[in-house]
Formats: C-alpha cells, structure tokens, sequence
C-alpha cells in the first residue's frame, strides 16, 4: 500500500506550490483515475508518488516505511512507472526496453536469467506486444513504444503501478485493451494502480475510485459517481457539461457542451479561471 | 505481483531468445582478435629480424621446438621493445575506447569522446609545463611529462565536475558545457607557453600528436592497474547505462541511484583516459568511433558493448601503432595519423552499409 500523506512540492524556491497539501492513499486491488486540466499538478504528484521528487511538506509512505528511508532499488522493486514522454533509445530493440523492467531485481554480476526471460516474455504477451520483440524502437509507431514501457513496467513485478496518461497515443481500441489489463492486474494480480488520464468517460469507466485536482489540491476523491458530477467538472474544467448514465454499466458519462463555433481571437484557448468552486461541495 | 511463479525451464522459448541477452561470441571474437593483432604486430619493426623469428622464439620459449634460434639480441628487441610497446598500445586503445563508450552511455551523446570533459587540454597543459619548466636533475624529463599530464587530466575534470554540481546533482548539460569551457582555458594557457617557448615546441608537438615510440615495461606496469580497474567498473555498469538511456529520471525509476552511479562512471572513464593519455599522448579517433564501430556490429547493448569495445579499441590501436613502425623512412608515422587515416574509411563504410536507420 502506498500513502501519499498531505505532500506539498514545489520547482525552485519561492514559486507557487505545484502539488499542495495532495493526500491519496492506493490500496491493493483498487485503481484510481487521477483527473485535471493541464497543469494541475498530476504528473508531478505521480513523480512523487514514484520516489522521483522529494517532498517539501508532507510524506509519501510504502508498506508504512517513507520513501525516503528507502533505497532505490528497494523502491523499484514496489514501484513501477509508465512515463508520459520519455526518451526512448531507438537503437534497442523491444526485448532490450523489456528487460529493462528486470533490473531491480539484478544483482550487478548476474546477467539475464531463464526466469528473467520468461517474466519479460510474459510481460510482452500481456500487452500484446510479442511480435515487437526485435523490432528496433526507432522503427515502432509511438502507442507501440507506449506498450513496451507498459510491459517494462510489469517486468519489475511491482505491488504498485502508476501510469502516467497511459492511453495517451493509442487508439480506442488499444486504449480499451490498456484499460482492460490494468483493471485486471487490480483484480486478479492485486496491484495498486494510479493513472493520470484526460478522457473522463474510459476513466469513469474503469477506475474505482477518482481524484479531481485542481491549481495543485485535490478538490474531491470518490466514486466515479461523486466526482463525476456537473457541479464539480464546472468546477474544475470550467465546463458547462452534461452527466448521464452509462447505458449499460451506470457509470457516469460526460457529455461536452454542444459546438459554439466563435470567431478567433485571444479567448480561443481556455484561460484558468475556472468557476468558483461552491465551498459546501469541498469536502 | 509474480509474472511468473515456478522457474522456468531453460530453452522453454524457441527461436533462440533464450540466450538472447547473454551471448558472448563478439567478445570472445574480438579477445581473439587482440591476440592476432598483437602476434602479427610482434613481426613488424626496424630492426632486420626475420618476420618468422618471434614466432619460433615463442615455440622455444613454451618447449613447442627443439632448440632456441634467436641470438640475444633479438631476444631484447623482441621482449624488451616490440612486446611492451604492442600491450601498451593495446592498454591505452582498451582505455580509450571503453571510456568513450561510457562518456556516450552516460550523456547519451553520440559525439562524447574521451577528451570530453577536460582530460584532453589538461593532461596538454600538464604535459607542456613539464617540457617548459625547470625539472630536478633526479627527475627524468619523461617521468614528469606522464605525471604532470595524469594530474592536470585529472584536475581539469574534478574542476569540471565540481562547477557542474547544482545541489545534490549533476546535471549532463552543464557538465558538458563546464567541460568546453574549462577545456578553452586550459588550451589558452597550452598555446601561451608554447608560443613563449618556441625552442620546444617540436618535443611539445610530437607528445600532442600521440605515440608510443619510447614505450617500456615501465609504462605498462604504470598504467595496468588503472586501467584495469576503471575497465572492470565501465564493463560492470553495462547495466545502468542500458537504463540511463532512457533518461535519468527512468533510470531513477528503474532502481538506479543515478547521480552516485554517474560519479563513479565518470569517475572511471576519467582514469582510464588520464592513464592512457600520461603514457600515449593525444591519441584521436580510438576513443570515439571505436565504439561506434562496436554499436553497428553487435548493437547497443552496453553489457556487450563496453566489454567488446574495450577489446576492438585494443585491437584497433595495436594495428595502427604497427602500421606506424612499419611505414617507410627513417622517421615513424604518427600513430594518430594511421588511426584516422585508416579508421575513417574504415567506419564511413560500415556506416554505408548500415540499412537501419537507427543505430545509435
């Protein structure tokens, strides 16, 4: 279990906080859907969720041990991250970023072992990616590399995965089939999961619990149901939007204000003033 | 979470994959190779032995013929000049390529080369205050050059490191631009003292050139210890170059402490380079296309590349050294000369050939 414990971080001296006083707890089995507009702080309190930032405020606990007092190694043995943009060796092939994922659980002198092997084939399978094991990255389209950092990620064995938009260049299709393995590594593996997502419904849709950040706090953490809300996405996003019920499921889905064709001009790109949240909703 | 629960059988996956990751043929072919260069360079030199001459004294010497044929003399030229100088050009071609193969892994930087951070202008600087300064009669003129040109080496990245430091971390642009600029500086002072003493100023050239035409035993015994421990850490960290190439913060998330392993590579590229610059000069070319050479015959995995680039740079400067005692005249060819004469042909052609596009 890991235990995000009111951490405030921020970049340099003095500048405004980018995650305040953030607390998130991730159970085992349990996937939550990390949600906000851009520049909300996501990716930065997923970085210190990893150990990769430190706090300034705050503590970040795994199995009731800090972050802190911890090795990396020992971090990474627990802990696995699917970076949004990260630089990619294209001179390796699939098999070489996989078996990346072994390296926590190396000793220096020994190389790669039948058992290594077999997890990194596994992991490949899981993200049906087999057929890019000796294909060299610079060659693979950009959701292709998506998967392999997905399967480099299951590769380390974690206890807790965090994804960082995950589903960011695949199309729905793969985008499902992510979604889909992650929710059945939650279930049947017991992994904790925390994902940074853009798309409200698939994350409506998958996750079990959401948090909704905003200006670097966690506005509202909760069922799908709960955060989901006209309220709270005006709130947030700024957006006058449409809730109903999934046909099939009941989950909550999103539907955008109606197209408003304007004329451009410097209002064209959303500004961040969004509406006043109503305090009695801030639990 | 367990991928995997019972151990795998070895040889459950087909097509080879199994033994993927851990083959070792090319450094056993490129060990090889050092050993043929080094055997075929015993043969070539000035003096007229006969070509065949070292090979029966090897024979004799291992009770393979029936009786000794070499006269004395040839015995010193053969133990005494031709083999210290082949294993020093093999130590100092071994240091210079594995370190930059580090310095490339480490600043994921495919035009990083050994001389990168400073070693180069320093180890000059260090080496022209040696030929330009009073040395104490005890002191030989040659002992103070390989010091003075270890020690500035040494002093110009240590330079480099520290100004690069920002709290806690180093980060990679800095340090490469630390290393530019401490480089100038030292380079100016270089040409200063050269232009003041212009009396000296062949010695002082033909050390910057690079060679090993005064090599001994004494050398060698210099520099293994160097670099065979700075080798050994390099080829031990194969593994977390392979993960620094996805960046420091992935190699963070892969278990890697990041800025200590960083010290300690660059660490041990700089001793190797320091050493093999204090007995070898200014050597060019080794230490930056021999690992590319390396990259486009096995790939870029770094377990294998360090390894076997270590040995192809020894291979590498062994033959071009023998090239510069074979060439014609009276006067030896510079050994950087034949390394880049006869490299970059070498390695436009590989690149030609190469039908991927990435290869780095």
């Amino acid at each position: 279990m890991l235990e995000v414990d009111h951490v405030t971080f921020g970049f340099g001296h003095g500048g405004s906080p980018v995650v305040s006083g953030a607390s998130l707890a991730l159970w085992p089995g349990r996937f939550v859907g990390l949600l906000g507009p851009n520049g909300s702080g996501k990716s930065t309190l997923l970085r210190l969720a990893a150990g990769l930032l430190h706090p300034q405020q705050g503590s970040i606990r795994l199995e009731g041990r800090t972050l802190g007092s911890l090795g990396r190694t020992e971090i990474a043995r627990q802990v696995a991250v699917v970076p949004q943009q990260p630089l990619m060796p294209e001179a390796f092939t699939g098999w070489d970023i996989v078996v990346a994922g072994r390296t926590p659980h190396q000793a220096i002198l020994r190389g790669t072992s039948p058992v290594d092997e077999a997890i990194v084939q596994r992991a490949l399978a899981l993200v049906d990616a087999t057929h890019l094991v000796d294909r060299r990255v610079g060659e693979i389209s950009g959701g292709e590399q998506q998967r392999l950092l997905l399967a480099r990620a299951l590769a380390q064995e974690p206890t807790v995965l965090l994804l960082d938009e995950p589903t960011a260049h695949l199309d729905l299709p793969h985008q499902l089939a992510i979604l889909d393995l992650a929710l059945r590594l939650a279930r049947e593996s017991g992994l904790a999961i925390l994902g940074v997502f853009h798309d409200l419904n698939l994350t409506a849709a998958y996750c079990d619990e959401l948090s909704l950040m905003r200006e670097g706090r966690i506005l509202v953490h909760g069922t799908p149901e709960t955060v989901l809300s006209a309220d709270w996405i005006a709130a947030v996003y700024g957006l006058d939007v449409t809730v109903v019920p999934h046909p099939q499921s009941g989950r909550p889905v999103v539907l955008p204000p109606a197209a408003r064709p304007r004329p451009l001009n410097d209002d064209a790109f959303p500004t961040r003033s969004p509406q006043k949240a109503d305090p009695s909703l801030v639990r | 979470m367990k991928l995997v629960t019972a151990p795998a059988a070895p040889g459950l996956f087909s097509g080879g994959l199994s033994a993927r990751s851990r083959t070792v043929t090319p450094i056993i072919i490129a060990a090889v190779s050092v050993c043929v260069a080094g055997l075929l360079a015993l043969a070539v030199g000035k003096a007229p032995l006969s070509p065949a001459l070292p090979y029966e004294l090897l024979l004799s010497r291992f009770g393979l013929a029936a009786s000794a044929p070499a006269s004395s003399t040839a015995e010193t030229i053969l133990l005494e000049i031709r083999l210290p100088r082949i294993v020093l050009a093999g130590l100092v071609g071994a240091a210079l390529a594995v370190a930059g193969a580090t310095y490339q892994g480490v600043f994921r930087n495919p035009l990083a080369d050994p001389y990168l951070l400073g070693v180069a202008s320093g180890a000059s600087l260090g080496a022209v205050l040696a030929f330009v300064l009073p040395i104490p009669a005890d002191l030989s003129r040659g002992g103070a050059v390989q010091v003075l040109a270890f020690v500035g080496a040494n002093i110009a990245v240590v330079l480099v490191y520290l100004i690069a430091r920002i709290g806690g971390s180093v980060p990679t642009t800095t340090l490469l631009l630390a290393g530019i600029a401490i480089s100038a500086a030292a380079s100016a002072a270089t040409a200063y003292l050269m232009y003041i003493r212009g009396d000296q100023l062949l010695v002082i050239y033909s050390w910057l050139l690079g060679g090993f035409n005064v090599a001994t035993w004494h050398e060698v015994r210099l520099i293994t210890p160097m670099v065979l421990l700075s080798t050994g850490l390099m080829v031990l960290g194969g593994r977390v170059m392979n993960t620094m190439q996805f960046g420091e913060e992935q190699a963070a998330a892969l278990g890697i402490a990041v800025e200590p392993a960083k010290l300690l590579l660059i660490g041990a590229a700089t001793l190797a380079t320091a050493a093999a610059v204090s007995v070898g000069g200014l050597i060019g070319f080794v230490g930056l296309v021999v690992p590319h050479i390396t990259r486009l015959l096995i790939g870029p995995d770094y377990r294998r590349l360090a390894p076997t680039a270590a040995l192809l740079g020894a291979a590498f400067l062994i033959t071009a050294d023998t090239g510069a005692r074979a060439a014609a005249g009276p006067s030896e060819v510079p050994v950087g000369v034949i390394t880049a004469a006869v490299g970059a042909p070498f390695f436009l052609l590989l690149l030609r050939r190469q039908k991927r596009i990435a290869f780095w």
